[in-house]
């Protein structure tokens, strides 16, 4: 049990300035400007709940700088942390069938990013693998995942909603922040830089994703798939 | 769904019930590194029968009382006591023979006649040395049992029969239970996985798209059968202890009855959409288990369907405010908290005692006091759930949001 408080006592500057807290909302703001929204609402009392969930997946996330917490977060928690605000909008509109065809492509999308680095560990998508197989099917699992977010976050005022897309925008970075490093930049020791060029490049492609024809968007989650399957036969083989 | 009118707590089934859930629990404290065996291994007590009595016995408050189900609950325990296979297989069948439907009583034939003929092949009729019996046949008789007193032919019908919880623990008890005759072969697992997986995810794809609340509960818990059964075929010591937190869930959800009435928080407690929570660890103790046994596509297909059940299980939530669900929303809450201590406590000689049967492909480990943390056979981390650790985070970010409201208020 002291573990686990003096983890808690180390958690501050995480929930307070970065990656939660004041960081976490400005990236919020300047990701919905991006997205062409203009201002997000005030939140009421409901949705500051609802803000919560985002928000502590987000102090949790294994981004570089952020000081030391030994409980990190997997794909699993750090999902559900994530959809909760979607997850509780759809819940409470029982009378329609939900939508759930937009979540398919971020779920394939996953399966392509576990497969790759074979864990469910956040912390572990920082580790580039070394085969060049896994490392294709790693960099279309990134492609295939943003697209896949404009279908499930669309560009919304909602403060949740906004958190939500920061979230999984930065899942999404996290195996590019270990591509980049891989590079002649990481080798440099630059590695704020490819970190910052990282999420920059994550939240273009956002932009670009938006604009993309859904059968396109469909044939690059597809291509990603095929990868992931071709990457699972080598590594059975292998 | 049977909506039970709980005041009645003095009738011989809930009597009974409470004891059995007792007995089981004090079982699980008296038996230690080793199953307790006597009579020459006649009479076996294990984590599986211990944990599987306590279930069956808590199970029992939540069905109408009726001699039928007095007789089922003690044939099934009756059943994993037994250390010779005639005795478990013709406990099985008096469990499922015992139910009014045929269909479970076809399933219940189906138990017994892959245990008998496990028996009839082996060299001994004893469950530790009826090993060489083990055969693809056998296997698949008590799949197809497992799989039907799960409720899975209920998804050709428009609307499911009401869930036969003690007929379905049998089930899946008893293919937990081929652990201790021998190791499973991997085309046994292959086949334990697709069933399961296929059946809770077309069983929670029916919860979710269900309006009325009863019927998708009827729906979520065969779901979580399916779950069940993925944990099994994982056949790891992870897939075990995920079987026996599915379980656990199960349990609380019948026991506190959300989609009779529940206020939303409870609600949500009870849906397994909060981090910390018996249902969330539960959920996630399965896709864990399929991630650290390798198969990565199939952990994340077990992972929507989770994400089904707990869409399923908030769209339940409404009508009037019963003081079980609360109570049940509570005890969740408190399960996911202690769940560390519970997995060592409870689950762990599950998965130490049918060890033999069981390959090395994961393991769910307590992470000290923060949550749990699932490993591959390289040790390696596979999954993490840090529940207290979140719960723990969440109230202060929450605190500092509620200071900051008021900041405001007052500048």
């Amino acid at each position: 049990m002291s573990d686990l408080l003096g983890a808690l006592g180390q958690a501050w500057p995480r929930l307070l300035a970065y990656p939660g807290g004041f960081s976490a909302v400005l990236a919020m703001l300047v990701l919905a400007r991006i997205r062409g929204i203009r201002r997000l609402d005030p939140p009421s009392a409901a949705r500051i709940i609802d803000l919560l969930f985002p928000l502590c997946a987000i102090s949790l996330l294994p981004l570089p700088f952020a000081t030391s917490f030994p409980y990190g977060l997997d794909l699993l928690t750090a999902q559900v942390l994530l959809l909760w605000p979607l997850l509780r909008q759809t819940a409470t509109e029982r009378q329609r069938a939900p939508c759930l065809a937009r979540y398919l492509p971020m779920l394939l999308a996953g399966i392509v990013l576990v497969s790759a680095t074979t864990t469910f560990d956040l912390s572990g998508w920082l580790r580039w693998p070394t085969e060049p197989v896994r490392q294709i099917t790693v960099v279309l699992g990134i492609v295939a995942w943003i697209v896949a977010l404009p279908r499930v976050t669309p560009p919304t005022t909602d403060v949740a909603l906004a958190g939500s897309s920061l979230g999984l925008l930065l899942i999404g970075s996290l195996p590019l922040i270990a591509a980049l490093n891989s590079t002649a930049l990481g080798r440099v020791g630059l590695p704020g830089m490819t970190m910052v060029l990282a999420v920059s490049l994550s939240a273009l492609a956002l932009i670009g994703a938006e604009r993309l024809p859904p059968p396109i968007a469909s044939l690059l989650v597809g291509l990603a798939l095929v990868s992931a399957g071709i990457t699972a036969i080598w590594i059975a083989f292998d | 769904m049977v909506l039970l009118p709980f005041p009645r707590l003095l009738s011989p089934i809930r009597i009974v019930g409470v004891l059995a859930a007792l007995s089981g629990f004090v079982l699980l404290g008296l038996i230690d590194r080793y199953p307790i065996s006597a009579v020459g291994n006649l009479l076996i007590v294990d984590g599986l029968s211990c944990l599987t009595i306590s279930v069956a016995g808590l199970l029992s408050l939540t069905l109408p009382a009726d001699w039928r189900r007095l007789a089922q609950l003690g044939a099934l325990s009756l059943a994993l006591l037994s250390g010779h296979l005639a005795g478990l297989a013709l406990s099985l069948l008096a469990v499922c023979l015992l139910h009014e439907h045929w269909r479970e009583r076809w399933a219940g034939i189906a138990l017994a006649g892959g245990y008998l003929l496990i028996g009839g092949l082996a060299r001994s009729w004893l469950l530790p040395f009826s090993g060489d019996g083990l055969n693809s046949v056998s296997f698949l008789m008590l799949l197809m049992g497992a799989v039907i007193v799960s409720g899975a032919l209920d998804l050709a019908a428009a609307q499911p029969s009401p869930f036969k919880p003690l007929a379905a623990l049998a089930g899946l008890a008893a293919l937990l239970r081929l652990f201790s005759v021998g190791p499973w072969n991997l085309g046994w697992q292959l086949a334990t996985l697709l069933v399961g997986a296929a059946l809770a995810l077309s069983t929670g794809w029916r919860a979710v798209t269900t309006s009325e609340p009863l019927v998708s509960e009827e729906w979520l818990q065969r779901s979580l059968g399916g779950l069940i059964l993925v944990g099994i075929g994982c056949a790891s010591s992870a897939g075990v202890v995920a079987a026996g937190l599915l379980w656990w869930h199960l349990t609380l959800r019948r026991l506190a009855q959300p989609a009779a009435g529940a206020t939303g928080w409870a609600g949500w407690l009870l849906a397994g959409a909060v981090p910390g929570t018996l249902g969330f660890v539960a959920l996630w103790a399965v896709s864990a288990a399929a991630m650290a046994a390798g198969v990565a596509a199939l952990a994340v297909v077990v992972w929507v369907a989770a994400l089904l059940l707990m869409l399923a299980a908030g769209r339940q939530i409404s009508g009037s405010v019963q003081w079980r669900s609360t109570l049940g929303g509570l005890s969740g809450l408190a399960l996911g908290v202690t769940a560390p201590a519970l997995t060592k406590w409870a689950l762990r000689p599950l998965s130490d005692h049918l060890q033999g049967g069981l390959t090395p492909h994961g393991t769910i480990e307590p992470w000290g006091w923060a949550g749990l943390l699932a490993l591959d056979a390289g040790s390696r981390t596979a999954a993490t759930a840090p529940g207290l650790a979140l719960l723990s985070l969440m109230i202060l970010i929450g605190a500092l949001a509620w200071l900051l409201s008021r900041w405001r208020t007052w500048v």
